[in-house]
């Protein structure tokens, strides 16, 4: 996601590169933020799960004859435009793009990370080439790049899949490459590295564990970014394809009727908002752990 | 200093040309065709067949990508296949509206993010504090159709404060057209910028030479304006910069939601079309666009903070 | 909502006439002939009335703009409705579905039909204060036949020559007898344009051109405005009109944006109104909603190269499943009439009494039992994504058939991707719409049913059924208007039985239009004059 929410400065080490896990539970147990954050998201996980269990109706059911019903005792947030009861489409989307948005921040996660730290750690030519690709990437208007990739490849899953992957990676890549710049400078790798321990190494046992966290919490955020850019996707008609339900076409369906029925559109817009919330406040919360106080 | 200058210019050169190339390809690459997106269900042979020739896809892939970089060369967009006038003509008339978007958003980020920031810093875990980061991760969370169409309906057709869309017309009247698009687009960004400016003021205030500031008996305002802000601007500086790209890019959607004629609404029908030549072109200039607006943003950084530059 | 993407919505597919159509002429009375249905709305425009009030200007706030003002160089409803304020041609359809004498005050036919001369209406004029001549008419339509990129072209086929007699007369010559001869002549492509240009040359005439029409165009054109102004012709040959002042068209591709303009009260007409608004824009005050009747159907249309839609069974079991009342009532909250037969009731010869196959799921159930594929089978359903309206139709679509069976996988393409692949007929099964520009049956009747001659393969379906062909050809050459009626209420009914697609809906042209409106009226081809409008 080219928006950069730059996380809060590289960790300093501790001792040996890694700080003692007990304090860091203990840290985790004060912290209203990550407290309230992994609430929330482990909430949202739940109804996605359990989303067969807690669905009142199926959320391809139509009654064409009781379309926009409002708020009743038989259809707790009423039916849509085809008659499909709302909170059931509301809990199977909340399925639907959590699964989407955390499977297509997978690969950019990964190959970002790794590429950034090798990047970041062996600088010449790996390093020009990779932060030119990158510079190329973020010059691209994102949803351009985005839209036309999805042309390409088909609309649905698989066409977002691969439009993140080419796209989002980039983001991970500088983050990373920039505290590996740091990491590499600190006395404890120099110390390694004279010491003539073999790049793997270090690289596995020492870099990475300090500038994962770098990007796991920018993972949190990132989800959240990426879950409006489906959404909005979604608004265009090119996220997820009908039937399956998902917050944005829901909100793209149910702009006809904001005025009436508000609730179609409404209701999948504050889901997004809350599991925007969730997340954020979850990698916020980490974030504040792992730094130092 | 210069030599680093000239070192990010000839990199971005680089990278406008990286994004020429690569925009021919991806546009080639896609599946459906100009001419019968244009003649629908009157696609007969013949017809298909004259199109393409007039247009030139008849030709190889390489002859036609020589062709559209000896026009370049030469300063010459091509020309529409839909609209059948010259591509520069359509981007002079629509460029102005999607200048004056940016602008304006850029301009609503700021005034929201800098006082939110302050506030929020100088009162830190305070209600004030709590209340400007929920604001702000609340706001990351939002997408901006929607954001743009609550917005439409509460000021635009409920209060009637603003124009209901459209570009308006007069100095006053575009300003006024351009109140609700920009502060929707500023959304995409102030969120972030909110954060970052935030969190910058916090570990400068910490820092050592704000003690000696404040020993020194300045008052708590002053620090903050005269010291805080100053060094806590750079990264916020880089971060608007890299995220005008963003912005730009959001341009699309938003001047779809507000119907606003401009380089995103255009882009994205030509897309739809295969308008190849105004494809290209349009990602041409908006990567220009931002890749220059990164490289001003990194070249004021690196003036500000010269470690920059051993980067 | 999904891309406006559609902005190339071709809103026409006319006929390809092959040179195997013999036909003969439908005569005069074809002009004085009633049509089928009436709109819900006519306004009384030609007859006097004392409250009409001259100038002012209309603002009127429309879903496609103009890419070209060039009428033998473009099928998109965006350019024709605004060329069509200032190039005429010599017949027109009135909102009644009946052509009318327009730039032609008539015309005699000789016995063999194959000689046409017809008689210009003495006064008309171009807006330059140049009357219109008869080399001016013989230059249009010889241009626009002649055009080979040109997408309507085709329709002048039978046209061998045309020759000026005298400055008041033309003469046409058909290299056969052909009945739809009078409709094609009204067709936009066919309008009037000043011979040679008027001296200019072909670009600079069209970036401000000179017609016979009510308007001409302020300042030059510009093809990707957002706005385009017309001013009232002071030399307009129906004397006293237009009765406005100008004429500003408003391009607002989004749907909700035009709707918020017109309660707003920023616009007096807007198009292409949303079914879901009718209801809410009704209930605004000062404004009403006009739905007029269009020569338009919207099909499901089956791949009969494949051997489950070769099967005939198969094909009525899927239009026995789809409940077309209920689709109707949902997705266009009752402004669409449900589908039956392939002709809508708006057109000419539309028979009540064809056999539809009515909403029945025991019946397409015993229809699949039939079939050589009893147990279902798994089939993809194409369409244009971008368009809001397919992917409705196509989810309630893929619940109904589920029921009997047949599992249904949507496959949404942007308009591009698209209109490429149903044309290589890449698809099982896919929706659009079919229109009808003229009055004439024959365009709807010769694409969806002639596979050899009709243009497009029988609507790309491949459907062939030699009987059904051989009353097309018979309409076509029938001038006897109670044998033509027979003949076309046959053919509706073999089609009805073959089932090769399914009528959906007759999805009507809806408008919202302010109260201070007067004299606005859409004929059933989407088209409308703007001479006949006033303001109060």
């Amino acid at each position: 996601m080219t928006t950069f929410v730059e996380p809060p400065g590289p960790p300093p080490l501790a001792e040996g590169g890694r700080r003692p896990r007990h304090i860091l539970l203990q840290r985790a147990r004060r912290s209203p933020t990550l407290i309230i954050g992994a609430a929330i998201s482990l909430t949202l996980v739940l109804v996605a799960v359990l989303a067969p269990l807690i669905s009142p109706y199926s959320p391809d059911h139509q009654d064409l004859y009781n379309i926009l019903s409002g708020f009743s005792s038989k259809h707790l947030f009423g039916t849509d435009e085809l008659g499909r009861d709302e909170l059931s489409r509301l809990i199977w989307a909340t399925r639907t793009d959590l699964r989407v948005g955390f499977l297509a921040v997978i690969f950019p996660f990964c190959f970002g990370s790794v590429v950034g730290t090798l990047a970041g750690y062996r600088g010449g030519w790996l390093d020009t080439v990779v932060m030119r690709a990158v510079d190329v990437l973020i010059a691209f208007p994102f949803y351009v790049l985005v839209i036309a990739l999805i042309f390409v490849v088909g609309t649905g899953t698989t066409g977002i899949y691969v439009a993140f992957a080419v796209v989002d990676w980039v983001v991970y890549a500088r983050a990373v490459r920039s505290t590996t710049l740091v990491v590499r400078e600190s006395d404890y790798v120099a110390a390694a590295r004279t010491g003539g321990l073999p790049d793997s190494r270090i690289l596995l046992r020492h870099v990475l564990p300090n500038t994962i966290t770098q990007a796991v919490v920018y993972l949190t955020n990132d989800v959240v970014l990426v879950i409006v850019a489906v959404v909005t996707l979604g608004y265009l008609g090119l996220g997820v394809q009908p039937p399956t339900p998902d917050w944005g076409t829901m909100i793209s369906d149910g702009q006809e009727f904001l005025t009436t029925y508000w609730a179609l559109s409404t209701l999948p817009g504050i889901a997004v908002l809350v599991t925007g919330l969730g997340l954020s406040l979850l990698g916020d919360g980490l974030a504040d752990v792992l730094r130092p106080q | 200093m210069l030599r680093y200058a000239a070192r990010r210019v000839a990199a971005a050169v680089l990278v406008v040309f990286g994004v020429t190339l690569a925009t021919f390809l991806l546009m080639h690459l896609e599946p459906g065709d100009p001419a019968r997106a244009v003649l629908g269900i009157h696609a007969t042979p013949t017809a298909v067949a004259a199109l393409r020739r007039e247009w030139g896809l008849s030709s190889s892939l390489p002859a036609q990508l020589g062709h559209f970089l000896s026009q370049l060369v030469r300063g010459d967009l091509g020309q529409s296949y839909i609209y059948g006038v010259s591509v520069s003509s359509l981007i002079g008339a629509r460029i102005g509206e999607t200048a004056a978007l940016v602008a304006v958003a850029t301009a609503f980020a700021v005034i929201i993010t800098v006082p939110l920031s302050a506030l929020a810093a100088s009162r830190q875990n305070g209600w004030a504090d709590h209340v400007v980061r929920a604001v702000s991760v609340v706001g990351l969370a939002l997408p901006a159709f929607w954001f743009g169409i609550v917005l439409i309906e509460v000021f635009a057709v409920h209060l009637h404060l603003v124009p209901v869309g459209g570009a308006g017309s007069g100095f006053g009247g575009h300003l006024e057209a351009l109140v609700l698009p920009g502060l929707t687009a500023s959304f995409a960004m102030a969120p972030i910028l909110v954060r970052s400016l935030r969190v910058g003021m916090l570990e400068v205030m910490d820092a050592d030479f704000i003690a000696v500031a404040r020993a020194k008996g300045l008052g708590d305002t002053r620090v903050l304006f005269a010291h805080v802000a100053r060094n806590a601007l750079v990264p916020t500086v880089t971060l608007l910069g890299l995220n005008i790209a963003y912005l730009i890019g959001s341009t699309v959607i938003v001047e779809q939601v507000f119907n606003l004629n401009g380089l995103g609404s255009l882009l994205l029908s030509s897309i739809l079309n295969r308008d190849f030549p105004v494809v290209q072109a349009i990602t041409l200039v908006l990567g220009t666009a931002v890749v220059f607006l990164n490289l001003a943003t990194d070249l004021f950084a690196a003036r500000l903070d010269p470690r920059i530059r051993l980067r | 909502m999904p891309i406006p993407g559609h902005r190339l919505v071709t809103r026409r597919d006319l006929l390809k006439y092959g040179a195997a159509g013999s036909a003969a002429v439908l005569l005069g009375p074809l002009a004085a002939r009633s049509a089928s249905a009436s709109p819900s709305r006519l306004r009384a425009a030609r007859t006097f009335n004392p409250a009409i009030q001259r100038g002012g200007t209309l603002h009127f706030a429309r879903s496609i703009g103009p890419t070209t003002l060039d009428p033998a160089n473009t099928i998109i409803a965006g350019d024709i409705y605004t060329l069509d304020k200032i190039l005429e041609p010599l017949y027109l359809t009135n909102p009644a579905g009946q052509l009318v004498p327009w730039l032609a005050s008539g015309y005699e036919v000789s016995s063999d039909h194959k000689t046409f001369t017809f008689a210009l209406r003495s006064g008309a004029k171009f807006s330059n204060g140049k009357p219109l001549v008869a080399e001016d008419v013989v230059f249009s339509i010889n241009r626009a036949r002649k055009d080979a990129a040109g997408p309507l072209s085709f329709l002048d086929y039978a046209i061998t020559d045309i020759s000026a007699k005298g400055t008041g007369s033309v003469v046409f010559q058909l290299s056969q007898p052909w009945a739809p001869f009078l409709s094609d002549i009204s067709v936009f492509a066919n309008a009037i344009l000043p011979a040679n240009f008027g001296g200019q040359s072909e670009k600079e005439f069209f970036a401000a051109p000179i017609g016979t029409g009510p308007f001409t165009l302020e300042g030059s054109f510009t093809p990707d405005a957002n706005s385009l102004t017309l001013k009232a012709n002071p030399n307009y040959w129906q004397a006293g009109k237009p009765y406005l002042a100008a004429v500003e068209f408003l391009y607002v591709d989004n749907d909700n944006q035009r709707v918020l303009q017109i309660q707003g009260g920023q616009v007096d007409i807007i198009d292409t109104v949303p079914p879901a608004n009718v209801s809410s824009l009704k209930a605004s005050s000062g404004l009403s909603v006009d739905l007029f009747p269009a020569w338009q159907v919207d099909l499901l249309v089956m791949n009969e190269r494949l051997p489950q839609f070769a099967d005939r069974h198969v094909r009525r079991a899927i239009t026995y499943a789809i409940n077309r009342p209920a689709l109707v009532h949902a997705a266009s909250f009752g402004t669409a009439k449900p589908g039956g037969s392939f002709f809508p009731p708006s057109l000419e010869y539309y028979s009540a009494s064809t056999s539809v196959l009515e909403f029945s799921l025991a019946q397409a159930k015993a229809e699949l039992a039939q079939s050589k594929f009893p147990k279902g089978f798994s089939t993809k359903l194409l369409i244009d994504g971008g368009v809001q309206k397919w992917v409705t139709f196509a989810e309630i679509i893929k619940a109904q058939l589920q029921a009997i069976g047949i599992n249904v996988q949507i496959t949404p393409l942007d308009h591009s991707a698209f209109e490429a692949t149903f044309q290589k007929y890449d698809y099982d099964m896919f929706i659009d719409y079919a229109i009808n520009d003229i009055s004439d049956p024959d365009e709807m009747a010769s694409f969806e049913v002639d596979v050899k001659n009709g243009g497009s393969e029988s609507y790309w379906s491949n459907y062939d059924n030699p009987t059904a062909i051989n009353l097309v050809h018979k309409a076509e050459a029938e001038y006897d208007t109670a044998k033509r009626a027979s003949l076309y209420a046959q053919i509706q009914e073999i089609v009805a039985e073959d089932a090769p697609f399914v009528a959906l809906d007759y999805p009507p042209y809806i408008y919202a239009v302010s109260d201070h409106v007067h004299g606005f009226a859409v004929n059933p081809g989407g088209a409308y004059r703007l001479e006949d409008v006033w303001l109060t």
